[in-house]
């Protein structure tokens, strides 16, 4: 149980992979219950009929034989959602990384909407970034996204990107949403791609199925540059290295999902041969000879400031618009919130007041999917929705995960996080305190598990999936029994490797290659697993409790 | 009436979408957005199929079966996940992801076609139990073809002049 189930008045310990039954069925009560606000979804909202029509079928006793939690408590749940007088939701990777991940995301949005509970203070959803700096990346299309929220199918959207580079829209690939990490890993594999530049993240031991991930990056025909400030597991398994700077050895903007832009100035030079991205990607451009469609250099500025202001001007009118941001004005207030423009020109603290939302289709970024399929919208399928600002209400029916336990794999994974560190250790991991409050991987059981398999508190455990296997020290903790939970922070590199020599540690040696239809992120929520003790307890020192 | 004849071959479109989608599933394994959403696809069809079967008693219409029964399925399903995963490292395999996709589009087209058929018939036969029918299957039926569409328009770029 983490410390935020402790605190709640409703917990609901669903079986892994059920989210979206569960969110139907709050949708029921809503519903069933006159806890809608009619006024606001009639203005403000389209979709209303489609959702009621697929929710009429997730009556709490539905959704509780799925999820496997008394319909009382689904009831009582959907209570506190239907009967607040303010209600800010929020969700992250429990709901991003697990089965139907999208079509949950858009449910949550959904209760806040039937509730006309947006838009005014206590009224919001927040729905979470996994990373401190994943909402700019995105903002700035390091994500794959298009700059600025830019429409790929939108073909004025494409001249105006073109235009503020001054190159043909030709050379912008926009015949297709961005190729998604988990497609461009299998094009590794099949030898459609042969250069793989891998900047700032780990993916040897944060993407699922790691013996896979690993033998694609060892290819002999895939060359490989790893661009990072540590030399990571997949830095191991790199042709070429590229040491980087972190934040505090370089200068630049990072914007919280609140819209927070906060300017981090370099306090220190990088070590050794190390250099700030930027700086790298500068050099890499001039190397190349990128040039424009004036046959001037592609790139005319070469500081972070500069960088920042052109990015700036591309975001004027949009919706997240920097254009009355500057360096100067953020040293001088220490943070604004996009948008920041003439209208707004300290920022603005709140979306939505006027239950106006981004959906008019010449400006919207995107014309939307089926959220079982993943099918995208056409500009036409889009138009004809006629969303003219009013929010798009959505809703899917539940499917099984793909992955079911079996006599042989009787038990359910969950992978997730310690407080103690971050993603894969490779900052967290030289922090002494931090590494010593949670040193080693361990493999949650619950009580009723670890008393049928005879495994007790500290035992080692070996964890096997039809990918791979795990060896860690037990902890009989509060989780659902038929369910495993395992820290997925421990790789190798502190031993020197690319992947495990023996006992393997990697919680995603075990999980499943499979994403999301829509927001192509992995699932890492449910995998099917088996449980052996393979030793009694040691005096191995114990880790940190929260995850 | 000649509708028994539309719903018949509405009918035979779905029997047939359950088969080619598995089979498209297990021969590309490897690419596994593709292999669990044609699993899950085939099961809306073959949902579709068994909720006709009322529909093809009432019409004194001809049923269709599988074209393979389910344990020559399973045993074929095996050699064809096995023989997707010794080419999966092949540049090849993009080439007959497409045309397989293809292939599923046609072949979902003309289910979909056939629901209309089906739909008119049933308003002008004042159906109304079969054109409910239609309201709750036809939008599934839809999707699969934006689905199909989806993943040519994704696949082609790649296969076609990257590969």
């Amino acid at each position: 149980m983490t410390p935020v189930a402790r605190e709640a008045d409703v917990h609901l310990p669903i079986r892994n992979g059920t989210n979206l039954a569960l969110l139907n069925a709050l949708q029921h009560e809503l519903i069933a219950n006159g806890w809608v606000d009619r006024g606001f979804v009639e203005a403000h909202t389209i979709g209303f009929d489609g959702v009621a029509k697929i929710v009429a079928e997730y009556p709490p006793e539905r959704a509780a034989e799925i999820c496997g939690v008394p319909a009382e408590r689904i009831r009582e749940a959907a209570r506190v959602v239907g009967t607040a007088d303010r209600l800010v939701s929020t969700c992250l990777q429990g709901v991003y990384q697990s089965h139907q991940a999208t079509a949950s995301a858009v449910a949550i949005n959904d209760l806040n909407l039937l509730r006309g509970m947006i838009g005014k203070p206590g009224c919001t959803v927040f729905q979470m970034n996994g990373q401190p700096t994943a909402q700019n990346t995105r903002e700035c299309g390091a994500n794959g996204d298009i700059a600025a929220f830019l429409n790929w199918q939108n073909p004025e959207h494409i001249q105006r990107l073109a235009r503020h580079w001054n190159v043909d829209p030709s050379v912008i690939p926009h015949w297709f949403r961005h190729t998604h990490a988990m497609q461009i890993f299998r094009y590794c594999e099949q030898g459609a791609i042969k250069l793989l530049w891998i900047s700032g993240t780990n993916p040897a031991v944060s993407l699922p199925e790691l013996r896979r991930i690993r033998s694609i990056l060892g290819q002999e025909r895939l060359f490989v540059v790893v661009q990072d400030a540590f030399l990571s597991e997949t830095g191991r398994l790199a042709d070429v290295v590229l040491p980087a700077a972190l934040w505090g050895e370089k200068t630049g903007t990072f914007t919280n999902a609140d819209r927070t832009v906060h300017l981090s100035e370099k306090a220190v030079e990088p070590p050794g041969q190390a250099r700030s991205d930027l700086d790298i990607w500068l050099e890499f451009a001039r190397m190349m000879e990128l040039r424009d469609a004036d046959g001037q250099p592609l790139l005319k500025w070469s500081s972070p400031e500069e960088a920042f202001d052109h990015f700036k001007r591309l975001t004027d009118g949009r919706p997240c618009d920097y254009s009355g941001m500057s360096y100067q004005r953020l040293r001088g207030r220490g943070q604004i919130q996009w948008p920041c423009n003439a209208d707004h020109p300290d920022g603005k603290e709140r979306l939505y007041e006027d239950g106006r939302f981004n959906t008019d289709p010449g400006y919207c970024e995107e014309y939307g999917h089926d959220l079982t399929t993943g099918a995208a919208n056409e500009e036409k399928d889009y138009r004809a929705l006629n969303p003219a600002g009013r929010a798009i209400l959505k809703a899917a029916h539940y499917s099984p995960p793909h992955e079911q336990p079996t006599d042989d794999y009787p038990l359910l994974l969950t992978t997730g996080r310690s407080v103690f560190h971050f993603h894969t250790r490779t900052k967290t991991g030289r922090s002494p305190q931090l590494q010593q409050a949670a040193p080693e991987v361990w493999v949650e059981v619950s009580p009723e598990d670890a008393k049928q398999l005879a495994i007790g508190d500290g035992d080692l455990v070996r964890l096997q999936s039809r990918r791979g296997s795990l060896q860690g020290r037990a902890r009989i903790a509060d989780v659902r029994p038929g369910v495993l939970f395992v820290p997925f922070h421990y790789g190798y590199w502190d031993r020197g490797r690319a992947g495990p020599d023996g006992g393997a540690t990697a919680a995603n040696e075990l999980t499943i290659t499979d994403w999301d239809p829509v927001s192509k992120q992995p699932y890492f929520k449910v995998a099917a697993v088996r449980l052996a003790r393979l030793e009694p307890a040691g005096d191995t020192p114990e880790g940190g409790e929260a995850r | 009436m000649k509708l028994a004849r539309a719903i018949s071959q509405l009918h035979r479109s779905e029997r047939d979408l359950v088969g080619e989608y598995r089979r498209v599933a297990d021969r590309h394994a490897v690419e596994h957005d593709v292999y669990h959403m044609c699993h899950l696809l085939a099961a809306q069809c073959s949902t579709h199929a068994e909720r006709l079967q009322p529909f093809l008693e009432r019409y004194g219409a001809q049923a269709h079966e599988l074209d393979a029964p389910e344990l020559w399925e399973s045993v074929v399903g095996t050699v064809r996940r096995t023989n997707a995963k010794l080419l999966g490292r092949s540049p090849a395999t993009g080439l007959l992801l497409l045309s397989d996709l293809r292939r599923l589009y046609l072949l979902v087209a003309e289910a979909e076609i056939n629901w209309r058929m089906v739909r008119q018939g049933a308003m002008a036969a004042r159906d109304t139990e079969l054109a409910e029918l239609f309201e709750s299957c036809h939008e599934e039926t839809w999707n699969q073809l934006k689905w199909a569409k989806t993943k040519i328009k994704e696949a082609s770029p790649q296969t076609l002049v990257g590969g």
